[in-house]
């Protein structure tokens, strides 16, 4: 997909009020990735982090009328919409997803493989940026989103604020302790032994723990 | 600064968030100091390596490139739909800024020809009217010149059939009688005729009543006198009686015992005839 020139986000958004079918295209391929990559680092869903993104971009051509550039970026204007796609999908699909495996057990599983198998570094990196991933995805959504915006699509807060619907010290917050959160399971995942002597916690996010996370972590604390 | 304080930093410090010079300052005094804290930095940063590495990873996701074409066909069908109801609104506001300023003089020429309108349309109306009145007038009379005809037509047609149509009994009762007495129907003597043969006769003397100059006995010379070949009077049902002129010859020709002579003198005389032309019976009348 060709890269769109560069005319900034107003020039477009004018262009597109007309009905220019080229401004509409730069506009889809400068944001498609970025959306696309935020609905599926939410979802952990390609297909639906797909949907969510043709919707993100059949809303604006349904309500370019509705863009204020005074409010906001296009940009976060745009994963405004698509944070609410994806959880207006996740949502209507939470019936039927699969239960979660023992996430930690399993990359514990992993590494031992890894370093059974003697596989070179780039392979064992590869295996532990999964284990970001994965990690990511069992976040809660309030920081999941945060991380996903502020850290994987390096958003800056007031954008991300604007994305969220929420104040610049919101998103400061969030992401610090989803931050400290994710520190936590890779730790747990990456050091399955070290939880014996040492808290696999950091004080300062101790009592931020979520109820499931705090369930997680007395199920592997020694008896 | 104490550990709490440099968790609390730590993430910034990992992923170059930190703008404050000073803070900075004491953070990295504070690791070089608490070998926990020190950990906890170099966690940090780890963690900030492995999220930069995801994110790089991932750069290059992206959807499906037929979805570019489908939203773009999208885009346009939305556009033209809009450009179409655009048009249709501004025509619309046009036409109502067109009536709203052509109202008042539309009113002023209505009311300044009012008076005229009023009197054409009255005119027009008594028109109609008479119209209608014609209609319904020239439709009464169709209506009952074709009651008329219809009921003549009836008459014509079937007027004959009922006076020409044979009553059942009649027919029933003379058959027996014709079968009964073959014999006696081949002579010309006619003895004590029954009831049966009586009716012919009494039809026939209804059927064609003779005009009353004809008929009557003070101008008659003779009653009717059956001709020598004619049939029996009583079986003849239909006949006529017909007024000729005939010379003496013309008697004797019929069988009559009439002296002949050359003087060429007419004799008015009444000649019966059957129903196929046969004289069957004559009376002198002068």
């Amino acid at each position: 997909m060709l890269p769109a020139p560069d005319i900034s986000d107003d020039d477009l958004t004018l262009r597109l009020r007309v009905g220019d079918e080229d401004a509409f295209t730069f506009v889809f391929r400068r944001w498609q990735g970025p959306i696309f990559r935020f609905a599926l680092h939410v979802s952990g869903n390609r297909t639906l982090a797909e949907d969510a993104t043709q919707e993100v971009f059949m809303t604006l051509i349904r309500q370019t009328a509705n863009f204020d550039s005074a409010k906001g970026k296009l940009g976060a204007f745009l994963f405004g919409i698509a944070r609410n796609q994806v959880l207006k999908r996740l949502e209507r699909e939470r019936p039927y997803t699969a239960l979660e495996p023992n996430w930690e057990e399993s990359s514990d599983l992993r590494a031992e493989s890894a370093s059974r198998s003697g596989q070179s570094d780039d392979e064992a990196r590869a295996a532990v940026i999964e284990n970001v991933r994965q990690a990511i995805l069992l976040l809660p959504p309030d920081y999941r989103e945060v991380v996903a915006l502020c850290d994987l699509e390096e958003m800056s807060y007031d954008e991300a604020a604007v994305a969220l619907g929420c104040a610049a010290g919101t998103i400061a917050s969030r992401l610090h302790r989803g931050r400290a959160l994710l520190a936590a399971k890779l730790r747990k995942a990456r050091m399955p032994q070290a939880n014996k002597s040492a808290p696999a916690i950091p004080r300062s996010t101790r009592n931020l723990l979520s109820p499931m996370a705090a369930k997680f972590q007395a199920q592997k604390a020694p008896k | 600064m104490n550990c709490e304080q440099f968790e609390q930093l730590a993430p910034q410090i990992a992923h170059n968030e930190l703008r404050d010079g000073k803070a900075m300052q004491d953070v990295t005094n504070h690791a070089a100091e608490c070998g926990a804290c020190e950990a906890i930095l170099v966690e940090a940063r780890e963690l900030a390596g492995l999220v930069a590495s995801l994110a790089a990873q991932d750069k290059l996701l992206e959807v499906p490139a037929r979805m570019e074409s489908s939203l773009r066909a999208a885009f346009v069908r939305k556009h033209t739909a809009d450009a179409r109801s655009r048009k249709n609104v501004f025509v619309g506001a046009t036409f109502r800024v067109c009536v709203a300023t052509s109202k008042s003089a539309i009113s002023t020429a209505f009311s300044e020809c009012r008076f005229v309108a009023t009197k054409r349309l009255t005119a027009f109306y008594e028109k109609h009217k008479l119209w209608k009145s014609r209609l319904s007038h020239r439709l009464f009379r169709w209506a009952a010149v074709s009651l008329v005809a219809a009921a003549i037509i009836l008459a014509v047609v079937l007027l004959p059939r009922i006076l020409n149509r044979k009553p059942e009994v009649d027919r029933a009762a003379a058959t027996p009688a014709q079968s009964a007495s073959p014999a006696v129907s081949g002579t010309k003597i006619v003895q004590a005729p029954t009831a049966v043969e009586r009716v012919p006769q009494k039809r026939l003397a209804t059927a064609h009543k003779p005009k009353k100059n004809l008929a009557e006995p003070e101008t008659t010379l003779t009653g009717f006198l059956a001709l020598p070949y004619a049939d029996d009077l009583s079986t003849i049902e239909y006949g006529a009686i017909v007024r000729l002129q005939m010379s003496r010859s013309d008697l004797a020709w019929l069988g009559l015992p009439v002296p002949i002579s050359d003087t060429g003198e007419k004799v008015v005389a009444d000649l019966f005839v059957n129903g196929s032309g046969t004289p069957e019976a004559i009376r002198l009348v002068r």
